[in-house]
């Protein structure tokens, strides 16, 4: 997947916050909601980015052009994290986690949680 | 094929002369229009290039025209009388060697008639080689042109490809947000992207279908940015790529042409110029100084890649910058005169364009209106032979590629032979006599004359199959006795002008019922309950309306044609071809208007009714100007020391064309003499003219002279007021 930059990040936040698809009227208003009020052609070159990028496809309805999201949030996220765990950790996922910790990026609460759910994970692997 | 070839030249040589109208004047417009208009004007010039839209008659039009004829007869052989070599095929045996004919019809023949009008258009046996070589011509022309256009698209992709490559998209929301406010502003429709290549020297407009802005260097300041992308979006909002490729496809099609070369030049400069002066159009001048400067610095990037084709760059080169700068400068508003000058410019122009035209098809002559076709296909079945037959007084004509009554030629040779003459719309050729014992292998003797023409080049292929269709229906119909047996006498249409104060008016008598259908008509009543038809042709249809002209042309049916007319031979239906006023012109100026126009039928008519000596003093003009046609019209009512005084003349002057014309108005007493003569001298064409006579064999019955030169000359106008004679006089006129 290709590096997107910030600005094309927040269109596909939009997007995805519209249940993966939206007209451009909706991207818009969407967009000033978050105080973005950017030109119609900045808002087009966008989304003709994203979609060169394989992020989105359009197809039209009548006059208005719909935009919808081929990748979702959730894959966007996990590829992301894939991307920054080879660069910066080296696909040393503790490296990553014991910072979290010793950082204090990770609350004690937080860690709870995340301890019981990595529990109950195991417990199913041993049990099959 | 030639037609396309002469066509591409002439809409380049159109072109080529508007583009240097428009060169040599800049320096009258150059500073006074505004860019924007010498930019847009020269679509004009590329209009007439690529549309073959033109006036049927235009200067460039007709001067390939005549090219094209002037080339023609550069090449055919035996020119001027083909008829003088055909006349010797008359006489001939059939069954004599072709090859003896060829050169007695040779000797005959040879003896150039500078006078005399050569139908140069269309000696057609010629017109096949030339197709050929038009055909390769055009090919090559075709496909360097496609191979150059290719080349172009090819080098504009790999460029695309190249920047494309290199090219990071801008992500400065400043900076594109900057860039979409100028283009809200301007109300430019569609959306362009922005992008950054190290690689491009300046700033470039790229792509048709997903448009963007390459910068070399996004490190721009703010007003260096805004006159940039402004220079650049106006480019996109005017189309001038479109205009850009609009201009290498006239290249390529012209590629043979250089000044295309030029205009392309010109069109790229002015293409910058004028998008500077939109720009500059709203701007105060200290912001025009801005708009300067932001030229300069963008002279000074770096850069390896350069293609003024690919795109629609901001600096071309240091001189187009100094004529840009310049040009700032100097900006002033454009004022309502300079506009209307503009346009009338624009007209000028255009008006030159369709006056210089293009070359137009010949084909664009109608069909004849006598409506006498009849469409035969070849044994093949394929192609239609398109031809009618016409047959009159022994002669069959045969009417082919659109020719029509009034291209016949007026023959009046032979009495006891047949004919075969093929009329096309500006030639004829005669193919030779036969009689009808021979008629059985009519066929046969016909195609052996086509082979040896064909074989000269004197003959195209297709008039072969015409001529040879032709007679296999004439000999069918004769065979099977279903046709008209030759009549030596049956009506002929003879076409003669008559003057008849205050008109003179050409008219044809008894024309072939077949033709009547086309032409309005009128019935006149004479005296004793005879009644005339009268038809008018397009040109004399007027008439039909007007009193006098109607007068003058019954009291001419009265006085001239009637009294001719006789129980055997009755005046069938007039045909009036053309009349013209001449008021009260008196007969001798007349007569030497005609003369100098060359206008024989007109002239004939007014001839006859000049007094001796005029007439005298025409025979000898026509003599000195070896304008045979007009003496041969002469001398049909000279007398016999006249004509006596003239062939000696023809003799030892060595004119075989006059000797031939007088020989025939002879009487036998004086042939026989001649023929004498000639034996003594050895002058065996001469002698071979005279003879020709020898062959007219009179029926026992025939009495009167009258019938005699009716059957010498195809008319009994005996008096001879205007009746034209074995040169085909007629026709030659009409062509004048």
């Amino acid at each position: 997947m290709q590096q997107i930059s910030d600005y094309e990040l927040e269109l596909m936040k939009v997007i995805w916050n519209n249940d993966g698809s939206a007209l451009y009227a909706e991207i818009v208003s969407a967009l000033s909601v978050k105080g973005m009020n950017w030109t119609k052609n900045t808002i087009i070159t966008l989304l003709s980015r994203l979609i060169d990028k394989g992020l989105l496809k359009t197809n039209k309805i009548g006059h208005r052009n719909r935009y919808t999201a081929i990748i979702s949030a959730d894959e966007y996220q996990t590829s992301q994290t894939e991307h920054f765990l080879h660069k910066v950790y080296e696909g040393n996922a503790k490296g990553l986690v014991s910072t979290l910790i010793q950082k204090d990026l990770l609350s004690a609460a937080d860690y709870e949680d995340l301890m019981e759910h990595w529990q109950n994970l195991q417990r199913k692997s041993s049990a099959e | 094929m030639s037609y396309f070839l002469k066509l591409i030249l002439s809409l380049s040589l159109s072109g080529t002369l508007l583009v240097l109208i428009l060169l040599l004047s800049r320096p009258v417009y150059r500073n006074r229009l505004s860019k924007h208009w010498q930019y847009y004007i020269w679509l004009v010039v590329i209009v007439r290039l690529l549309l073959p839209i033109t006036p049927e008659t235009s200067l460039v039009g007709s001067l390939i025209q005549r090219v094209g004829q002037i080339h023609l007869s550069g090449m055919t052989v035996i020119q001027p009388n083909e008829h003088n070599s055909s006349n010797s095929d008359t006489i001939a045996d059939f069954s004599a060697d072709s090859a003896e004919e060829k050169i007695d019809s040779g000797d005959i023949g040879s003896t150039a008639e500078p006078n005399t009008p050569t139908d140069n258009s269309l000696y057609k046996s010629t017109d096949n080689s030339h197709n050929v070589a038009a055909a390769l011509f055009l090919i090559a022309w075709l496909i360097v042109g496609m191979l150059l256009f290719m080349r172009k698209v090819t080098v504009y992709q790999s460029f695309v490809k190249y920047v494309n490559a290199g090219s990071k998209p801008i992500d400065d929301i400043s900076l594109l947000e900057n860039f979409g406010q100028i283009i809200a502003q301007n109300r430019i429709r569609g959306s362009i992207d922005l992008y950054t290549n190290s690689l491009i020297s300046s700033p470039l407009l790229i792509g048709f279908i997903h448009p963007r802005i390459i910068l070399p260097d996004a490190d721009l300041s703010g007003s260096d940015f805004y006159y940039t992308m402004l220079h650049e979006l106006i480019h996109y909002k005017r189309r001038d790529m479109f205009y850009k490729w609009l201009v290498q496809l006239t290249i390529c099609l012209h590629w043979f042409n250089p000044a295309v070369y030029l205009m392309g030049r010109e069109i790229n400069r002015l293409c910058e110029l004028s998008c500077d002066e939109r720009v500059i159009k709203t701007l105060s001048e200290e912001d025009r100084k801005a708009y300067g400067d932001t030229l300069l610095n963008a002279a000074d990037t770096g850069g390896s890649y350069r293609d003024a084709l690919a795109s629609v760059t901001l600096n071309e080169n240091k001189e187009l910058l100094k004529g840009r700068l310049e040009a700032i400068m100097n900006y002033r508003k454009m004022t309502k005169s300079i506009r209307t000058a503009a346009i009338l410019f624009t007209g000028i122009l255009i008006g030159a364009a369709t006056v210089l035209g293009a070359y137009a098809s010949p084909a664009g002559r109608t069909a004849s209106d006598a409506g006498i076709y009849k469409n035969v296909s070849d044994s093949d079945g394929n192609q239609a032979l398109d031809y009618s037959i016409q047959h009159e007084n022994g002669i069959y004509y045969v009417l082919a590629h659109g020719a029509t009554e009034a291209d016949k030629p007026i023959s009046g040779v032979t009495s006891l032979y047949n004919m075969l003459i093929l009329v096309r719309k500006d030639s004829y050729a005669t193919f030779g006599a036969w009689d009808d014992y021979d008629m059985q292998s009519l066929v046969r003797h016909i195609s052996e004359q086509c082979r040896t023409r064909l074989a000269n080049g004197q003959l195209t292929q297709e008039d072969m199959d015409i001529v040879i269709a032709a007679a296999t229906e004439i000999q069918q119909t004769y065979l099977s006795g279903s046709g008209n047996v030759p009549d030596r006498r049956t009506y002929a249409y003879r076409q003669t002008a008559s003057y008849q104060s205050p008109y003179i008016i050409l008219y044809g008598y008894n024309l072939p019922s077949s033709a009547r259908g086309s032409y309005k008509n009128m019935t006149v009543a004479l005296a004793d309950g005879l009644n005339i038809q009268i038809y008018f042709s397009e040109e004399t249809e007027k008439f039909m309306s007007d009193d006098k002209a109607m007068s003058a042309i019954t009291s001419m049916i009265r006085h001239r044609l009637l009294p001719k007319s006789s129980s055997s031979r009755p005046l069938e239906a007039l045909f009036i071809v053309s009349m013209e006023d001449v008021g009260d012109t008196d007969l001798s100026s007349l007569a030497e208007k005609y003369y100098k126009e060359e206008r024989l039928n007109y002239f004939c008519a007014v001839f006859v009714e000049l007094d001796s000596a005029a007439q005298q003093k025409y025979l000898a003009l026509a003599y000195d100007d070896q304008n045979i046609s007009f003496f041969a019209s002469c001398i049909d009512d000279s007398s016999t020391d006249t004509v006596d005084h003239y062939i000696l003349k023809a003799y030892e002057d060595d004119r075989v064309d006059f000797f031939a014309v007088l020989s025939g108005v002879l009487d036998e007493e004086s042939r026989q003499q001649w023929l004498e003569r000639c034996d003594q001298d050895g002058r065996t064409a001469y002698r071979y003219i005279l003879s020709e006579d020898d062959t007219e064999d009179y029926d026992a019955e025939d009495n009167g002279a009258e019938d005699d030169f009716y059957d010498k000359y195809g008319t009994d106008d005996y008096d001879a007021s205007s009746t034209t004679n074995i040169l085909d006089l007629n026709r030659i006129t009409y062509l004048l």
